[in-house]
């Protein structure tokens, strides 16, 4: 049963799917749009606080695989998700996360607009030391994109 | 679920032209291309991004590989290649001491499926006792010398 998936077009291409790994860990965008400032009023004694939605719209979030043994190709793969951005006509693409309800029904949906590849890291380790079983290699990718105008 | 994920049963190791059998390995690779999005105020006042190329691909490596002491040594020579390696490192010239490692990553089968190859040096070898087995292990750091010579394969 999925509890999560990722659409995005270039994991896609790839073969980052269901069939060949699965979706350890999303950090989830949040959607801060609000900071707060101090404003001083020099007719008041105390500062002023008010909302100023100064944030801008880039939002890093990072995505992490476990391979399977069919998805062997991932981890070469991984390295060219990352060279791809330097290609022309390389075009960002809309990144939707959903998190699903036990009975299968969407619980989130997510879509970050124009999301790109920024790095890769991969995790080889012969030991899992928190598990005290073997290692199997993970890969984390951090995205960066636009959040979607609401 | 945990048995059908991408474990690597074997794991090569070669240093220079040297063949090393190790016994623990602790690898992570980042490869990053320095790109970003820049924010920019458009005549109207509003944000405009536009997603910035960085320059260059940028490839870092923090391995760790280790060879465990066993009594009736048989790991010695790849123990002393290891110091031989980390000694080589006072020499100024860079072509005296930098190697070629290739990580080769095989199922159970002995079927590699990903090669990591980078020219790299040494840089620190370190000893302490494996919890396990209470035998002596010999672990060394492995930096990259020359980030573009790096590169996975198939």
């Amino acid at each position: 049963m999925k509890s999560i998936t990722i659409d995005y077009k270039h994991f896609d291409k790839a073969g980052f799917d269901s069939k060949n790994c699965s979706v350890a860990d999303v950090q989830i965008p949040n959607g801060r749009h609000a900071t707060k400032v101090k404003v001083y009023d020099t007719t008041a004694a105390a500062p002023l606080f008010q909302n100023q939605t100064n944030v801008g719209d880039v939002v890093t979030f990072t995505v992490e695989f476990l391979p399977f043994i069919k998805g062997k190709e991932l981890v070469s793969k991984s390295d060219d998700l990352v060279q791809d951005v330097f290609k022309d006509g390389y075009d960002p693409a809309p990144c939707t996360i959903c998190t699903y309800k036990k009975d299968g029904s969407i619980d989130t949906k997510n879509t970050i607009n124009d999301v790109f590849i920024q790095q890769v890291r991969l995790f080889v380790n012969k030991k899992d030391e928190a598990k005290g079983e073997m290692g199997y290699i993970r890969i984390l990718f951090t995205l960066q994109g636009l959040r979607s105008k609401k | 679920m945990a048995e059908n994920l991408l474990v690597p049963a074997i794991v090569h190791f070669n240093l220079g032209s040297k063949k090393l059998s190790i016994t623990d390995y602790q690898m992570v690779f980042t490869i990053s291309n320095g790109s970003q999005y820049v924010e920019a105020i458009d005549a109207k006042g509003r944000r405009a991004y536009a997603l910035q190329k960085g320059g260059e691909v940028v490839q870092e490596a923090d391995a760790k590989v280790s060879v465990l002491k066993t009594p009736d040594g048989k790991f010695d020579d790849d123990i002393k290649n290891l110091e031989q390696a980390l000694k080589a490192t006072t020499e100024n010239d860079p072509k005296k001491y930098v190697e070629d490692m290739l990580f080769s990553f095989a199922t159970s089968d002995d079927k590699p499926f990903a090669h990591v190859k980078f020219q790299g040096y040494v840089s620190e070898v370190t000893s302490n006792v494996d919890a396990d087995t209470a035998l002596q292990e010999i672990t060394a750091d492995i930096e990259i010398y020359d980030p573009t010579t790096f590169a996975i394969k198939k």
